[in-house]
């Protein structure tokens, strides 16, 4: 309300605005209104205006102002309103952008739903082509799976076809065989029947003999009767009576002859059987006996070996046995043993020859010794001898020397005793002659003297018992001398060495038994060792075991090579047989013989096998890197190549679409001239590589070759340059391939 | 006492392990030596990458079945720790006389029986060394054709197992002789060890006459 109100001087106010040069009456008027609304202020001003007059411009002045003012409040005013029209415009044109975007958004969603719809709709297409090519695929890897089972089963059945016939090819021979077995048995039941025949016809032609007889005899027996009745003569009837015992006993006869020869037939078939029997148990034992021939092949190789290790060994007997004597090895153990034994004693010999040396040396260097010992003594010996013999009597008797030579000593002391005795009594008498008075001294004297007397009697004493103790043991001395030769070496040392000789000689036996009894030692100890290898080599042995797979290769061609053996020697020993026995005209084999050509057959089937096995094994690898090798050039140069006997090229380009062109000629059998594509035949060109010619499929008038004339001419005639023409070929099917595609 | 039982544990594991390796070295060496000797012909055996070479195995299905027959079988002995040989034996067909003998001597490590074998710690070995030696050994079978003769004429082979005697025998198996080669010319070749097992190899073969 108030808006439209002051709308319209403000539109007034802008007008006025509009033109500057507005009369004065606007401006009074609009000073009025201000006038009119700001009365307040101006009575008050009036009342300040109390001033001089000068203030009247300065009132103006202030009118001015507050019109300004007031006209700045109104421009504010519109412009708020402005502001406020422009606040509504733009609203209503937020409102309508509002809707703008809201149709736009909805117009948006509406296109991106859209596009969202095709986008999906894009992806399923995807989706379905790619499940349409890996179906494609699938068909594909499918196909390619059933050609190869087809092929496998084409092969399968091709393997039974052959076994089949194999089949079929045996049996053939079986029944040949049975055939000629049945031949055989049908002239043997011929045989038989003719004999039954034979006898049966001879039955016969008794019993018509005898019926013949029969009616002779009635016959006769009717003209006897007639006879009779005619009253004929006896002799007549005698004569045929005979002859009727006769022909009789002749019947029995051949009746008899009948029976046996029945009873003899019974018994031939009997005896026929029995010889089936027999033979049957022939062909066993000729087995066994086979068995048996292998077996003493063995045998006869063994028996070789045998006798070459006995010859071995008979060599080296006599190579021990020297000079006749009885064999003391009587086995290569004992021999080795004997080696062993000797070479034990060897050593222990070489050791003691060595100690032996020590002591020959020891001994040599003692002999020095003792020699210069000897010499010494001897001249010291030589030395006493002269002494005693410049002493006195011989050197034999020293001793009963020495003893006299005591004896003398004793009595010149004894002597000299008494002599000295009678000395002291003169000396004694002289004493007491010249001193008579010095008693006291004398007494002294005589006690000396008697000192003396005593001391010489103890002396003497001593000696006597130094004599006895010297007899005493002079007499053992006396009894050894004797049995010693050698008087000159003290008793004592003597029975020393003839102990430390008896000591020796134990000790040097007793060595001797120690060497011995090393030896036996170390000859044990090395027959334990070689007990304890030997026991440990067969415990070895029997901890383990060589195991081999029983169907191993070796063992299959050992068996097919004894197979074949066996067979082969039958055949050949029946051939043998056939060649030797009778000069039969029947044109037979043996049956062994037959097998072993069966075999021969079945070897060869074998290696047939073997060799197809080989020959599809090359040939697979080959197929395999031929469709490689055309793959390759396919995709790398975009023709497909097909190689033609003598050397031709087929080309075909991958990139020509004939197929499009085919479809229109396939309803029409169009069979040659210009425009014909050859009917089917792919858009082909050969190539001779002998001769060096190119021809086009369906001739150089079709429309195959029309197409490429223009490239032939260029490149073919006039550069000669085929890999280029088939270069430039390519890139040109490949232009019209996409044009294709595009339309 | 769970310490011991894992470790025991483990250590059963690496023998089973091992002996795996081993019967697969095994299989392989076959295949090689019949390659290698022209037991068969050589468009008979296609080729398989196997440690870092190449190696040819045998696509004829009679051998493939019977390698086959002899590993399962050898698998088993190997993992009770049973074997202590095997010989892959080539016979001529004609003569049926033994040519040449590759034999591969196996020691297990940790056995009871065999402790003065070598007390020492064994080193652990990683697959990567143990794949070296085993290359080595290959490399050394495809080169010893320089030194071996000739065979000349068919040949077929066999393989033999040295087992313990108290090993179980199937009834496929049967006991054979040793198979040697009189008066061979022996030579040894490399050898390779896990942390189980240590497998030797020498070849003996018939000095040409």
């Amino acid at each position: 309300m108030d808006n439209s109100q002051n709308n319209r001087p403000a539109s007034q106010l802008i007008a006025g605005f509009g033109s500057p040069s507005t009369p004065s009456g606007a401006r009074s008027t609009m000073r009025r209104s201000t006038a009119a609304r700001q009365s307040g202020r101006f009575t008050q001003s009036q009342v300040q205006s109390h001033q001089p007059v000068h203030d009247v411009e300065k009132e103006e002045l202030r009118v001015q102002l507050s019109t300004l003012k007031y006209e700045l409040e109104n421009i504010k005013q519109e412009r708020e309103l402005e502001a406020l029209r422009h606040e509504k415009e733009t609203r209503d044109l937020q409102l309508k952008a509002d809707a703008d975007f809201r149709k736009a958004q909805t117009a948006e969603s509406s296109s991106n739903r859209a596009t969202h719809k095709s986008d999906e709709l894009a992806k399923e297409l995807k989706e379905i082509q790619d499940q349409v090519l890996n179906d494609k695929l699938g068909f594909e890897r499918k196909i390619r799976s059933l050609q190869d089972e087809n092929q496998n089963l084409q092969e399968e059945f091709d393997d039974i076809q052959a076994r089949h016939s194999d089949q079929e090819r045996q049996f053939k021979y079986q029944i040949n065989e049975l055939e000629t077995v049945r031949a055989s048995l049908q002239k043997t039941i011929e045989e038989f029947q003719n004999d039954i025949q034979n006898a049966r016809s001879s039955q016969e032609s008794t019993q018509e003999k005898l019926s013949q007889r029969e009616a002779e005899f009635a016959e006769l027996e009717a003209e006897n009767i007639r006879l009779r009745a005619e009253g004929s003569d006896a002799e007549a009837l005698a004569v045929l009576k005979r002859e009727l015992s006769e022909q009789v006993n002749h019947i029995r006869e051949l009746e008899s002859a009948n029976r046996d020869q029945t009873t003899e037939l019974r018994h031939l078939r009997k005896v026929s059987k029995n010889v089936e029997v027999v033979d049957e148990q022939k062909r066993s034992v000729e087995n066994q006996l086979q068995l048996m021939k292998g077996v003493e092949a063995e045998l006869n190789t063994v028996q070789i070996q045998k006798q070459i290790l006995e010859d071995e060994r008979q060599s080296w007997v006599s190579l021990l046995q020297e000079d006749d004597q009885p064999a003391e090895f009587d086995s290569p153990d004992a021999v080795v043993r004997a080696v062993v034994q000797g070479r034990i004693e060897i050593a222990t010999l070489l050791d003691r020859l060595g100690t032996v040396e020590a002591q020959l040396l020891e001994k040599d260097e003692a002999i020095k010794s003792l020699e210069s010992d000897k010499n010494n003594l001897q001249q010291e010996l030589e030395k006493l001898r002269v002494a005693t013999s410049a002493s006195a009597g011989g050197p034999g008797a020293a001793e009963g020397r020495l003893r006299a030579r005591l004896e003398r000593q004793r009595a010149l002391a004894v002597k000299e005793v008494e002599y000295l005795r009678a000395q002291l009594e003169t000396f004694d008498a002289e004493e007491a002659t010249m001193n008579e008075d010095q008693s006291q001294f004398d007494g002294q004297k005589s006690q000396q003297i008697a000192q003396l007397q005593q001391l010489v009697d103890e002396y003497r004493s001593e000696l006597q018992k130094v004599h006895e103790e010297l007899s005493k043991q002079e007499a053992p001395k006396a009894d050894e001398a004797r049995g010693v030769k050698r008087p000159l070496s003290p008793t004592d040392s003597e029975g020393e060495n003839e102990r430390i000789a008896v000591l020796t000689r134990k000790n040097r036996k007793l060595q001797e038994h120690l060497t011995k009894s090393d030896q036996a030692t170390t000859l044990a100890r090395r027959e334990l060792d070689a007990a304890k290898s030997q026991i440990k080599s067969l415990k070895a042995k029997s901890r383990t075991r060589v195991l081999e797979l029983r169907d191993n290769p070796t063992a299959q061609t050992e068996q097919i090579k004894m197979t074949t053996l066996a067979t082969l020697q039958s055949a050949n020993r029946d051939l043998m047989a056939q060649l030797r026995g009778g000069h039969t005209d029947v044109k037979v084999v043996p049956v062994s013989a037959l097998e072993s050509i069966k075999l021969e057959m079945q070897d060869m089937e074998r290696t047939v096998a073997d060799k197809e096995k080989r020959m599809r094994r090359l040939k697979e690898i080959w197929t395999a890197k031929s469709s490689e090798f055309r793959e390759a050039v396919a995709s790398l140069l975009g023709f497909k190549l097909d190689f033609l006997p003598n050397g031709r090229v087929r080309v075909t380009s991958m990139f020509h679409l004939s197929s499009a062109y085919r479809h229109g000629d396939s309803d029409a059998p169009s069979d040659s001239g210009p425009g014909s594509m050859g009917n089917g035949e792919e858009n082909s060109i050969v190539f001779d590589g002998e001769n060096g010619t190119m021809k086009i499929s369906g001739g150089p008038n079709s429309l195959f070759a029309m197409e490429i004339k223009p490239l032939i001419k260029f490149w073919v005639e006039e550069r000669k340059d085929i890999p280029c023409f088939l270069a430039a070929m390519t890139l040109d099917f490949y232009d019209k391939t996409t044009r294709a595609a595009r339309m | 006492m769970p310490e011991t039982k894992e470790k025991s544990k483990v250590h059963k594991l690496s023998i089973k392990g091992s002996a795996k390796l081993v019967s697969e070295f095994f299989e392989y060496s076959i295949n090689s030596i019949l390659f290698q000797r022209g037991v068969y012909p050589p468009e008979d055996f296609t080729t398989i990458k196997k440690y870092g070479l190449n190696m040819l195995v045998s696509a004829d299905d009679q051998v493939k079945a019977y390698i086959k027959k002899i590993m399962s079988q050898l698998k088993e002995w190997m993992q009770g720790g049973k074997i202590s040989k095997l010989v892959v034996v080539i016979t001529s067909k004609e003569t049926g006389e033994h040519v040449e003998r590759w034999q591969f001597d196996v020691w297990i490590r940790h056995s009871p029986v065999r402790v003065h074998a070598k007390p020492t710690e064994p080193i652990e070995k990683t697959e990567k060394q143990i794949q070296e030696e085993i290359q080595a050994i290959f490399r050394q079978i495809t080169a010893s054709v320089t030194f071996l003769p000739v065979l000349d004429g068919d040949c077929t082979f066999n393989v033999l197992v040295y087992a313990d005697a108290d090993s179980d025998v199937p009834v496929e198996w049967g006991d054979s002789d040793a198979k040697e080669i009189k008066n061979a010319e022996k030579v040894q070749l490399r050898s390779f060890s896990t942390n189980n097992h240590r497998v030797g190899t020498l070849v003996s073969y018939r000095l040409a006459d």
